[in-house]
């Protein structure tokens, strides 16, 4: 009897062991490892292969490759619902992974040696250099999109100060900074436009100008873009760093900035989020804070933004951002990927985006009736600096301003 | 001499003492190495103390001093609150049904009660609605993300009472009625009573839930996230800034360290006074 129950527990682990090493291989980057596949696609060993082919021999690859992993670091639910209108196109299942840039990018670098687990991710300010720095993105794919003539212009060059020669992502969203204004308490006449207006309405409504702090949130990081570049003799200087590496020279203007914030920081009201100067907003708490486009959108189509309410962008300027998306060089599922990020370029691709995240359309000639700016307005949007200025600013901010 | 034959029962000691090697042992080891520039994830790993240097430049005091703070003040105010409702709940009808409710807050998550004492709290919530309705302010009062952290340190109070009167309650209510009966008809009062009698019975469960709390609260990210001010934070958000803001896990794990020896001595400290407190009370 010992012995008939030792066996059945001897079989059961087993079983055990089996179910849990018995986890679906991904076909290799190959072409013709797939199961189900047609073998119409001519064989390639990794994404570089893939950017000479026709894509409708790419599109056959990624049939054959059936999935992709999507790194995102927001909108997990909304970019899910993106996913699911690919595969409905093309039958591709795209594996949304939300998370914190910093840690997307640390993944990646950690499976640099054999087939990356992410084949295809968001690109940020924080985590460019340190990609393109061990080599882990395919260049050459903004070339290769069929749609590359009309994508922005600005975030196809440049991403926070890192040169785009090499044609390593593709811009897909965009999303301008402006000004959110409470209608019932400043009038259009009072609106700040100059950064010497902003000093004046700071002084007549203390605690009325809203920003948030900025390590939590890219509105923040807008507003002290314009501050610092307009005590500090323009933005131009700071669009690029040699290497990564700010110059010490400009950083050395930047006492103006924090002698600026130590008299006016009494009279700002600091937020901890994007979101939060919204409802502070909303509350009547301030009457004056710097949103996304999409911030604002989704709040007011949300009924969280119920105040009669402005949005404008300043004439002293303030950013734009907007998402780009980049190839892992040794992603498991290259021509998945490809596909994924040219469909997401493509009109059905940019409408299901805009419909679902509301971030605007990374193109320069769709719309999709998101946005909250008038084209005056957009003109005055402007670039970001270089990472390694934002940075230096956001541990500034907190040591010269918070401490 | 006969071979001694070994136990096959100290297997089964196996997943407890491997739960501690592994997760608790294991881990401590590695954010200790990886405190003093080892264990890198993305570059070279090689023994450095310039974490450690470093650490003290990136605001480390202002938070460690305000974790103290909110975590002292949130737990002695619980206690404070705790005790008198325990008496209370316990001369009360229905005695188990009240504890029943007011154990509630336990279960909520921490975001939630946030929400829940952000309406509160709010610029335009129900306490500034109330103390404008009766003349008491001109203003609404900040009072979320303020500076001396008055929301995070209510909403920690909230959070934490039901916790605490888990543990005081049923030391409490353990007390005996003819030792009460017996100091009653000595001629002691309801304060005396409390003094003497229910609070030394009671001490080492005060002590252990004040401790618990504590640590609880000394540890938080959530609360102070959402509710705290904005400068400065609990050390726990120090460490995840430092880890996914800058990448400087090293950092990172200086801080971690640094919170579980201030927890120790911390609590070491509380101990060692409160025994003290209870010898001298008894």
């Amino acid at each position: 009897m010992k012995k008939i129950g030792s066996l059945l527990l001897a079989f059961t682990i087993l079983l055990a062991l089996t179910a849990c090493g018995g986890e679906k291989t991904p076909p290799a980057a190959g072409g013709n490892g797939g199961d189900g596949g047609t073998g119409a696609a001519p064989a390639y060993s990794s994404g570089a292969d893939l950017l000479s082919w026709s894509w409708e021999d790419i599109e056959a690859a990624a049939k054959q490759e059936g999935e992709l992993t999507f790194a995102v670091w927001n909108d997990e639910a909304e970019w899910n619902q993106v996913a699911d209108t690919f595969k409905a196109r093309y039958g591709v299942k795209v594996n949304v992974l939300a998370g914190e840039k910093t840690t997307v990018m640390d993944k990646v670098l950690t499976e640099l040696d054999g087939k990356a687990s992410i084949d295809v991710m968001f690109l940020s300010g924080e985590t460019v250099n340190g990609l393109l720095g061990a080599d882990a993105l395919l260049p050459g794919i903004l070339d290769v999109m069929e749609y590359k003539d009309s994508l922005v212009p600005g975030l196809s060059v440049r991403k926070e100060g890192v040169s785009n020669d090499q044609g390593w992502w593709v811009p897909v969203s965009t999303s301008p900074a402006g000004f959110l204004y409470n209608a019932d308490q400043i009038s259009g006449d009072a609106l700040p436009q100059t950064f010497q207006e902003l000093e004046a309405f700071i002084n007549e409504n203390p605690g009325r100008f809203a920003m948030c702090i900025p390590e939590n949130g890219g509105t923040g990081q807008g507003v002290m873009e314009s501050i610092i570049a307009n005590l500090t003799g323009g933005l131009d200087q700071y669009l690029l760093a040699e290497d990564g590496v700010c110059d010490p020279a400009l950083l050395e203007k930047w006492s103006a900035v924090w002698d600026w914030f130590n008299l006016y920081k009494d009279k700002i009201t600091f937020t901890t989020s994007n979101g939060d100067g919204i409802s502070r907003l909303n509350s009547g708490e301030v009457w004056l804070v710097t949103a996304w486009n999409s911030g604002v959108y989704n709040a007011a189509s949300q009924g969280n933004l119920s105040i009669n309410h402005g949005f404008y962008v300043p004439e002293m300027g303030l950013c734009y951002s907007g998402e780009v998306m980049s190839l892992v060089k040794n992603a498991s599922h290259p021509a998945a990927a490809l596909l994924f990020t040219n469909w997401l370029t493509s009109e059905e691709g940019q409408t299901a985006q805009a419909d679902y995240t509301k971030n605007m359309t990374g193109r320069t000639d769709l719309e999709q009736g998101i946005c909250l700016l008038t084209p005056e307005d957009r003109a005055r949007n402007t670039d970001w600096m270089a990472a390694c200025y934002k940075t230096q600013y956001i541990k500034d901010f907190t040591t010269n301003v918070l401490q | 001499m006969k071979k001694k034959k070994f136990e096959w029962g100290y297997l089964l000691l196996l997943p407890g003492l491997g739960f501690v090697a592994l997760f608790l042992g294991a881990a401590i080891v590695m954010m200790a190495l990886q405190s003093v520039g080892f264990l890198n994830f993305t570059g070279e790993s090689s023994f450095s103390m310039e974490y450690w240097k470093g650490l003290f430049q990136v605001n480390f005091y202002d938070n460690l001093i305000y974790s103290l703070k909110i975590a002292v003040c949130a737990s002695l105010i619980c206690i404070a609150i705790v005790y008198p409702l325990s008496l209370i709940v316990k001369n009360m009808p229905w005695s188990k049904t009240w504890l029943s409710l007011l154990k509630i807050p336990m279960f909520i998550p921490a975001l939630v009660v946030c929400l829940i004492i952000t309406n509160v709290l709010n610029y335009n919530g129900i306490l500034n609605a109330v103390l404008g309705g009766l003349g008491l302010i001109q203003e609404p009062l900040v009072l979320r993300n303020d500076p001396w952290g008055v929301g995070a340190l209510a909403t920690q109070v909230w959070k934490n009472v039901p916790f605490m009167l888990l543990i005081v309650y049923s030391s409490v209510e353990s007390v005996r009625k003819d030792v009460l009966d017996a100091g009653r008809n000595l001629g002691a009062g309801r304060l005396r009573l409390f003094w003497e009698i229910t609070l030394p019975l009671t001490m080492p469960s005060a002590l252990v839930a004040v401790i618990m709390t504590f640590i609880k609260i000394f540890n938080d990210y959530t609360i102070s996230r959402v509710m705290g001010p904005i400068y400065p934070s609990t050390l726990s958000n120090l460490m995840h800034k430092q880890a996914y803001l800058y990448n400087d896990w090293h950092t990172a794990a200086c801080i971690g360290c640094l919170m579980m020896v201030t927890a120790v001595i911390f609590v070491s400290l509380y101990t060692w006074l409160g025994n003290r407190l209870a010898k001298q009370l008894s």
